[in-house]
């Protein structure tokens, strides 16, 4: 047994390691907190901002005013989706708003996204006057998808960038580690997409832009019922085994007797899972008429092409965090062809959406999906709020945030109100699969959810 | 019966990547954490390849060619300097050097972050056995896989390689002092291996379209679990192995359902094989 103990003491060492690369929290040792900081060019100096887009509805808006206040806002007040021809680029100091995501690890794909969702929605804000006459200047850090990571960048957006005000558009844990940093130095949060309740749980600082896993859950259970075809009574859950999604599963199982549906079985995977075969004859012995399967855009793909090839031809209801193009591009034979997707990025006809979408594409090349989307809005609606702001001071945007009111050109959906949970309240949408592209299916009011 | 076919694909992979993996650490005691680096390389070769050229096979031939390459390229740069040092040098190496060429692949002028698709045809058709039927790729990768094991397997007994690689594995010092070439040897050994992680990485990501700058975590991890359990440096009992662990996983997740995610399930068998026979499923007692 000649060194045998010391050899199984590496080998268990070195088992932890490649595990923890291979598991969720993957490394990005490589890039510690890289500080990407970026001033986005007030000038007209992007392609996509050199393309100012008519937006009837934001032309006709005055919220590129600088002098609309909360209070006496009118009832369409834009966000500055487009530039009002009179605007004038922002001059000025410029003001620091902190920006995180996942630009390394295996989140990275949407941590990108997220990133120039934001960008581009900066380089709005300025071209259409800053905020107040102010540019806009993000100071924008990846999370690596690691909760520690984003709270050390917390602190160092708190210390030493010094912003006013912060955006996540990361998943879920680190924005959940983050947030209480932010809370702590009276620093408005606003969360761009992550779901779970945690995150506005740190304190009266800390907003959320999109849906709640309890209300996106909820609404899954409601278009379940309502918008698919054959009113589905039996529901099989599949999720990715990582906080959000299973957050969402728990919304979605809490909301299904309510609508009169059984859930008859719940499975988990892990989220780099690509091989769903086994899982899914387990489904199918369940024998159930629809899969509520909350997952990310590479499984949602994976699940729909070997679904297909197994002849499974349950329909499946996907969550926001599978809102991507990617699923088209990675499922095969069509497979996600009448797949559902619930969301609150509506595709609709809706002027502010299809301008946002062929910016985004001509821009960085790609079709904007729900973080993209979600960082643009969180961006716009933080600017929006400290234009309304009476001072540029921690709590002064906060209770502006607080305060927003009918924000109608948000590319997500209209906003209606902030709930005194600091959630935005909004409406959910369904979309389906259809010609290789999500596309509107219907949607369901935020009333009807949280009744 | 789908369940059969699916125990044996994922056993296949299993094979390819362990195989490579216990025969180096059979020949130069490293446990070398950077083959899932090397398989990573495959799937990105087998990329390319395939985008410009559409062809399964050469997208295979490049996969293995790409993996083989760096496969050489870890153990000229990186083992070969440490070869006299502490075994725990070249170990914390090689993890470094796993993850860097893991956080290389994921820059956007390489593979990129995001998984991307990679649906060749090998044109094999689908056989199907009574009940049992199997896919055209589930075909091709089995056929491929028992056409590797059993070539390393017949490598290692008939010939003068093999015999090099044995000698070496029971004592370097004194293979070389009879003469055996060690460079030649190892070389051949990662050159070999590494291809095998290589066709494995291709592979894999047909039958699941996915290639992706991460996926040598999970499936290396995995290999490590094999290679202990069928023995270090066992060829066969890295075989064995794969079909353990393969069947264990994809029973547990088609009938006792997720009580635990199916990579944990990796790790419980290894626990369970060390304290039963912490030298392998088939490793002699004492090395």
């Amino acid at each position: 047994m000649r060194g045998s103990a010391r050899l199984l003491t590496i080998l268990a060492a070195a088992l932890l390691v490649v595990a923890g690369c291979g598991g969720g929290a993957t490394p990005a040792p490589t890039s510690p907190p890289a500080k990407a900081t970026e001033a986005s060019k007030p000038a007209a100096a992007s392609p996509a901002a050199g393309s100012p887009v008519a937006s009837p509805a934001a032309a006709a808006s005055p919220a590129a005013k600088p002098d609309a206040s909360p209070a006496t806002a009118s009832p369409v007040a834009s966000p500055a989706a487009a530039a009002p021809p009179a605007a004038k680029p922002a001059t000025g100091e410029p003001i620091t708003v902190g920006f995180f995501s996942p630009t390394t690890g295996p989140m990275a794909a949407d941590g990108l996204n997220a990133r120039n969702g934001a960008e581009l929605a900066a380089d709005r804000v300025n071209l259409s006057g800053g905020v107040n006459g102010r540019p806009l200047r993000l100071a924008i850090y990846d999370d690596a998808g690691d909760p520690a990571q984003a709270a050390n960048l917390a602190r160092r957006l708190v210390q030493e960038d010094r912003a006013l005000a912060v955006v996540s558009g990361a998943y879920s844990p680190p924005t959940t580690a983050a947030a209480p940093i932010f809370q702590q130095a009276s620093i408005p949060l606003l969360s761009a997409y992550a779901v779970s309740p945690r995150i506005t749980a740190a304190g009266e600082f800390v907003f959320r832009a999109g849906p709640a896993a309890a209300i996106e859950g909820a609404a899954a259970a409601i278009f379940t019922k309502e918008n698919l075809p054959n009113s589905p009574k039996r529901v099989s859950i599949v999720a990715a085994d990582l906080d959000p999604t299973i957050q969402l599963a728990e919304a979605f199982k809490a909301q299904a007797p309510k609508e009169g549906l059984e859930v008859v079985s719940e499975d988990k995977f892990a989220l780099q899972e690509n091989d769903f075969r086994p899982l899914l004859g387990r489904v199918r012995s369940a024998n159930s008429d629809v899969v509520y399967s909350p997952a990310f855009f590479a499984n949602a793909a994976n699940i729909l092409t070997q679904a297909k090839e197994l002849g499974i031809t349950t329909p499946f209801v996907f969550a926001s965090s599978a809102d991507s193009y990617k699923v088209f591009e990675l499922a095969r034979d069509n497979a996600a062809e009448g797949a559902y997707l619930v969301t609150d990025y509506d595709r609709s006809n809706r002027p502010v959406v299809q301008a946002f979408i062929a910016d985004f594409k001509a821009r960085f090349g790609n079709d904007p999906d729900i973080v993209a989307a979600g960082s643009y809005d969180a961006v716009l609606a933080t600017a929006e709020a400290m234009r309304r702001a009476s001072s540029l001071e921690g709590r002064a945007i906060r209770e502006a945030i607080a305060q927003l009111k009918n924000l109608e050109d948000l590319v997500t959906g209209p906003v209606e109100e902030v709930s005194a949970e600091r959630d935005f309240v909004r409406a959910l949408a369904l979309q389906v699969g259809r010609n290789g592209q999500w596309t509107s299916f219907a949607t369901v009011p935020w009333s009807r959810i949280t009744r | 019966m789908d369940l059969l076919a699916n125990v044996i694909v994922t056993t296949s992979i299993y094979a390819l990547v362990a195989v490579g993996l216990t025969t180096i650490y059979g020949v130069l005691r490293v446990l070398h954490i950077a083959h899932a680096g090397v398989y990573a390389i495959g799937g990105f070769a087998a990329l390319l390849a395939y985008r410009s050229s559409g062809g399964f096979w050469l997208s295979l031939l490049a996969a293995m060619l790409a993996s083989a390459v760096a496969g050489l390229a870890i153990y000229y740069g990186l083992y070969r300097p440490l070869l006299d040092s502490p075994r725990s040098v070249p170990l914390l190496a090689s993890i470094g050097a796993f993850i860097a060429i893991e956080a290389l692949l994921q820059r956007p002028f390489l593979l990129g972050p995001s998984p991307e698709s990679l649906p060749a045809e090998s044109g094999i058709p689908a056989p199907r056995l009574g009940e049992l039927a199997f896919t055209s790729i589930q075909a091709t990768i089995i056929l491929l896989t028992v056409l590797a094991v059993v070539g390393v397997y017949l490598l290692i007994r008939r010939t003068r390689l093999g015999l090099a690689w044995r000698a070496i594995t029971q004592d370097r010092l004194m293979a070389a002092s009879s003469g055996v070439n060690l460079d030649t040897a190892i070389a051949a050994n990662f050159l070999i291996g590494s291809a095998l992680a290589g066709a494995a990485a291709m592979l894999w990501a047909v039958y699941t379209n996915t290639v992706q700058a991460i996926a040598g975590g999970v499936i290396s991890y995995k290999a490590f679990v094999i290679v202990v359990l069928g023995g270090l440096g066992s060829v066969p009992g890295a075989a064995l192995a794969s079909l353990v662990l393969a069947t264990v996983e994809v029973l547990a997740t088609r009938y006792i359902g997720t009580l635990l995610p199916r990579d944990a399930i990796a790790f419980l068998v290894l626990i369970a094989v060390l304290m039963l026979r912490p030298e392998g499923l088939i490793g002699r007692r004492s090395a």
